[in-house]
């Protein structure tokens, strides 16, 4: 699953806010260089928009967006720790290569259950995989699935 | 007359309202960490069992709350025989069909083979018993092949192979998830992928003495990997192409009196581009969707399980069931788009549903309700009426953007790009549609997202008129909401 890749934090900046009624915004963004304006209300925490109504306490923490990263919803990869990490508790079935050997990116290097479904790890980069986590095993959410060193 | 009802959430809302409309007493059942939900409430009132699929506790709760029929809703116990046996054999009647039927239904297998019988077109399929004989199932059938349990479904123990080295590789996982899953592997089969298909199943009921009648089609192809997010009532597909509605209904109803089909039942279908439909399972339950259904023939059919199980007549006869307008259902789901669809938990600090004449939602939902990741993650149905599908999906997008729900990860975002779509609004789509399009639909939701919270931001520092002390409102920023920007 590739993510979108694009759209960044900073892209979107709000230039000016004006109140035209109690509750009542008129407000203009820029977005990539263009400049538009759109009215909005705030009421009983909720910001209501042309496109949808938000709870505020849902878009606090939020700017920014870009919430995908790197490695698909199962298996988070940080490249500087040369670490897979479970985004959520999953049960390692199967480990398809041993310690030390070779891999391409995208070969499966584990099988994990998570919500009764069995899931493929995949190498997120070829290199050789350094430790596994041991079939039968559990792994909490944030538990190291596999190192792998890149190149 | 007094019913229990063995589910929880929404349906168990749903439920307990038709048995109230029928004059009857609807008994809930919860379990301990469902204690504050308002299904408890629904209900004259509520037992507590250890679980929503312990059958012996279910049994003894129908009998201590002196139900005289068991509505086990959707989902956990809703297809197994052994609980409508159990339920039976304890002097309480079955909102469902007879055990039989459930038997024969249930069981993917089987229900081909009877539909093959009964000359219903099925898709071209395989048995296979080890690796190696789907590899050759592969290779006979043509591929891309799914390989199947017999007893799968909510997307799990079923693969998708493009060759027939990967239809092996299938029938591994297929079959190990089976063993966890189900207990045992089951038969496994692999079946020729129907290509862009486009998912529509009939509703049928019966009375259970060979009189079954149909409810027209449903729609269900906008899915993720076989999860419906966005149905409707009548089929876009069915009402362009010429004669499919009318082999659709011929199908179902065969399959339904050749079970003698009591209660409401569903017969699924996957139909291709030039409209070769192919049974694919039936469905021995009440659909989530069936809202859809009940929007657009006036049906109550939950009301019509209740009276069948009460030994009364069916009250619908087949020249009565009309089709009226259109009829679009979202389900809102307590999962995270952005993170795969992964479940997410939380409790409920802000529910404000939309509201209006041709609105229905069905929710279980209030400030304070705990989402748990033990239970399925439908949170509410948005139901639209329309009397054209543009007028029902229009009103659906205008529903969406109006619900609020805060304190856990939905997918709201995404069904109100959905319900924006041109795609969508023209009816152009099949079962892999949201997924092709997710990268580029959820990238709209963000971006809309992210200029809300610059906004939201923004607005935190700008002291607000009402902070200021009441004062007389002149102007409110008519017309309200602005629907372009």
């Amino acid at each position: 699953m590739a993510g979108p890749g694009r759209r960044q934090g900073g892209s979107v900046r709000v230039v000016e806010v004006r109140e035209e009624a109690p509750g009542v915004y008129l407000v203009v963004v820029e977005e990539g260089g263009e400049r538009r304006s759109l009215r909005v209300r705030a009421r009983d925490g909720v910001l209501e928009t042309p496109w949808g109504s938000y709870h505020v306490s849902d878009l606090r923490g939020r700017r920014g967006g870009a919430r995908r990263s790197r490695g698909g919803w199962l298996a988070e990869f940080s490249e500087a720790e040369g670490a897979v990490r479970a985004r959520l508790p999953v049960r390692v079935v199967e480990a398809r290569v041993e310690p030390g050997s070779r891999v391409s990116e995208g070969d499966v290097v584990l099988i994990v259950e998570t919500m009764k479904m069995l899931n493929e790890v995949r190498a997120p980069c070829s290199g050789v995989v350094e430790e596994l986590a041991e079939p039968g095993g559990g792994v909490a959410a944030g538990g190291l699935l596999f190192r792998i060193r890149c190149g | 007359m007094r019913v229990l009802i063995a589910a929880r959430g929404e349906v168990a809302v749903r439920i307990a309202r038709s048995v109230r409309s029928l004059g009857w007493e609807p008994v809930t059942v919860y379990t301990r960490g469902d204690r504050g939900s308002p299904h408890v409430r629904a209900g004259l009132f509520s037992i507590e069992v250890p679980s929503y699929t312990d059958v012996d506790a279910l049994v003894e709760a129908a009998e201590k709350a002196g139900a005289d029929i068991v509505h086990p809703g959707y989902g956990f116990l809703s297809e197994n025989p052994v609980f409508a046996e159990k339920v039976l054999d304890a002097g309480v009647a079955w909102a469902g069909p007879s055990p039989k039927a459930m038997r024969l239904l249930g069981d993917k297998w089987e229900a081909k083979r009877l539909a093959e019988k009964l000359g219903v077109p099925t898709v071209p399929w395989c048995r296979a018993g080890s690796p190696r004989e789907a590899e050759r199932c592969a290779e006979r059938l043509g591929a891309p092949v799914v390989v199947k349990a017999s007893r799968a479904g909510g997307g799990r123990g079923m693969r998708v192979a493009a060759g027939p080295e990967e239809a092996a590789e299938a029938y591994r996982l297929v079959a190990e998830e089976a063993r966890r899953g189900f207990g045992d592997a089951g038969a496994v089969f692999v079946e020729k992928l129907v290509e862009r298909p486009r998912h529509v199943e009939v509703q049928i009921l019966g009375d259970g003495q060979g009189r079954v009648v149909h409810l027209y089609e449903r729609e269900c192809s906008i899915q993720r990997r076989r999860q419906k997010i966005v149905e409707e009532a009548p089929s876009p597909l069915a009402e362009r192409l010429r004669g499919l509605r009318e082999r659709l209904l011929d199908y179902a109803l065969r399959l339904g009196e050749s079970v003698d089909y009591a209660s409401a039942g569903t017969v699924e279908f996957v139909v291709d581009e030039r409209g070769n439909a192919y049974f694919i399972e039936a469905n021995t339950r009440l659909q989530v969707e069936h809202g859809v259904t009940e929007m657009v023939t006036g049906v109550d059919i939950v009301e019509q399980q209740l009276l069948v199980a009460a030994g009364r007549e069916l009250g619908v006869r087949q020249e009565e069931v009309r089709l009226h307008g259109w009829a679009v259902e979202a389900r809102l789901y307590a999962e995270n788009p952005w993170e795969g669809f992964r479940a997410s938990t939380g409790v409920v600090a802000a529910w404000r549903p939309p509201e209006g004449v041709w609105l229905r939602v069905d929710h279980a939902l209030e400030p304070g309700v705990r989402v748990d990741p033990g239970y399925d993650t439908l949170l509410a149905k948005i139901i639209a009426y329309g009397r054209d599908r543009g007028e029902a999906v229009s009103r659906l997008h205008a529903a969406l953007r109006d619900t609020v729900v805060a304190g856990v990860e939905t997918n709201l975002d995404l069904l109100r790009v959905v319900a924006g779509s041109d795609w969508f609004l023209r009816g152009e789509f099949h079962t892999a549609t949201l997924e092709e399009r997710l990268d580029e639909l959820l990238a709209e939701a963000e971006r809309r997202r992210m200029i809300a919270a610059e906004v939201a931001g923004r607005l935190g520092n700008t002291p607000a008129a009402a902070a200021r002390g009441p004062g007389l409102v002149e102007w409110h920023g008519w017309p309200w909401p602005p629907s372009r920007w």
